[in-house]
């Protein structure tokens, strides 16, 4: 049988065809284990630890999961991890960050993929970055807050004390502020509120809804 | 056995010689079965595909029981959006190229041949599956890097069907093709910002 040169071609498209079909559908196999640097950790546990941080100057770096911040009655911040964590200090999982009560540290955090969930934590300077998830919550802050997160979405309610002046800039496509009972709204804000030393409010996101109140 | 024969004819020829396979496709008036058959299979290999060649790092790790389904419900989500861009592209052009003064051409055939010209997307399809078989980080790069070469392939190949189907020159069948659908979408995507504001 002769095989023309169309013909050829053809059958080794008709190959790929049903290479490329079989790959996308064949089951999956879980991953039972994952290696973070140097270690494999078991996948279906994960590891849960407690690490303690900075008693002034806290840096956590998250690469996918959610990171939580509270203030409890713990005496220097710590981090409880369910998952993993690499040699170059950035996790993976569930992060509960614990902060004690009137903490006025420096709380640097970087999420690379979900959720950053403030819940009331006490901090006296707060950066936080995010590149694919969201910031949300309440946060209390007497120095300075920088948010960061391009595409993303930032709806924060912001306590600060009653003797500042309030320096809010806001970079977003849209955004939804409401500042010492005056309500904003529209694309990138720069305003000013109160009397006092200033305290900069920077919120860089996709859409932002701030609340900023006294207390 | 000779229908498989006839097939591989059809796909080796489009590949070697469009204009001229996509000349006698139409003349022959073929069914669009066997182009469609393979955008099927390539949309859904593609979208299935990635995922899994994500889902193979480390970041990923946490969500690995659900990656399986979750492959299969992208692929059909990618084939689904794929067939529907099918559809409405094909729709688009056809009456661009109507408005153009060319009347001549048929829309199923068209569908056609805008399935053939899936065609080149098969080439990453290919390296993103071995990759599922041999995880190696360089595959994956390469196959994603190709994706660009191979869309404008494809972008050319569609381009020589809208030009024989409808009897243009490929200056027109740009113009009706490519360049209008772009235009389209600004148009949309203005309306759209208008819309939200």
């Amino acid at each position: 049988m002769k095989v023309d040169r169309r013909e050829a071609i053809g059958y080794v498209v008709m190959a790929m065809l049903v290479f490329s079909l079989v790959a996308s559908v064949i089951p999956v196999e879980p991953k039972t284990k994952i290696r973070l640097g140097p270690t494999w950790f078991p996948l279906e546990k994960g590891v849960e630890f407690v690490e303690e941080l900075d008693p002034q100057d806290v840096s956590f770096k998250l690469q996918a999961g959610e990171l939580k911040v509270i203030n409890s009655d713990v005496e220097r911040p710590l981090a409880r991890i369910s998952g993993f964590k690499t040699d170059e200090g950035v996790a993976v999982g569930e992060v509960l960050l614990e902060l004690p009560k009137g903490w006025s540290g420096r709380l640097n955090l970087s999420v690379k993929m979900g959720e950053l969930k403030l819940s009331g934590a006490e901090v006296g300077e707060l950066m936080a970055s995010i590149v694919m998830g969201s910031i949300d919550g309440t946060v209390k802050v007497t120095r300075a807050l920088t948010v960061k997160g391009t595409a993303n979405e930032v709806d924060l309610t912001i306590i600060v004390p009653e003797n500042v002046k309030v320096v809010l800039e806001v970079d977003a496509r849209r955004s939804s502020i409401l500042v010492d009972g005056k309500s904003y709204e529209g694309a990138s804000q720069r305003l000013t509120s109160g009397e006092g030393t200033e305290l900069p409010l920077k919120v860089k996101a996709g859409r932002v809804k701030l609340v900023v109140i006294r207390g | 056995m000779e229908l498989l024969r006839e097939a591989a004819m059809w796909l080796g020829w489009v590949i070697l010689s469009p204009e001229e396979a996509f000349d006698s496709y139409i003349a022959e008036k073929r069914s669009a079965m066997l182009p469609v058959l393979i955008y099927t299979i390539i949309s859904y290999s593609l979208g299935s595909l990635i995922l899994r060649n994500i889902s193979s790092w480390g970041i990923m790790a946490p969500l690995s029981p659900i990656l399986g389904p979750l492959s299969y419900v992208t692929g059909v989500t990618i084939l689904g959006i794929s067939l529907v861009n099918l559809v409405v592209y094909t729709g688009f052009v056809h009456l661009i190229a109507g408005l153009m003064g060319h009347h001549e051409g048929r829309w199923e055939s068209f569908i056609g041949l805008v399935g053939f010209s899936s065609l080149p997307h098969l080439i990453p399809s290919t390296l993103l599956a071995s990759y599922v078989i041999t995880p190696n980080p360089w595959i994956f790069v390469v196959g994603i890097t190709l994706m660009l070469v191979t869309f404008i392939w494809s972008v050319y190949m569609v381009i020589v069907a809208a030009a024989v189907n409808y009897g243009m020159d490929k200056g027109r069948a740009f113009l009706a093709s490519v360049i209008s659908v772009v235009l389209a979408l600004l148009l949309l995507s203005v309306i759209s910002r208008v819309w939200r504001w």
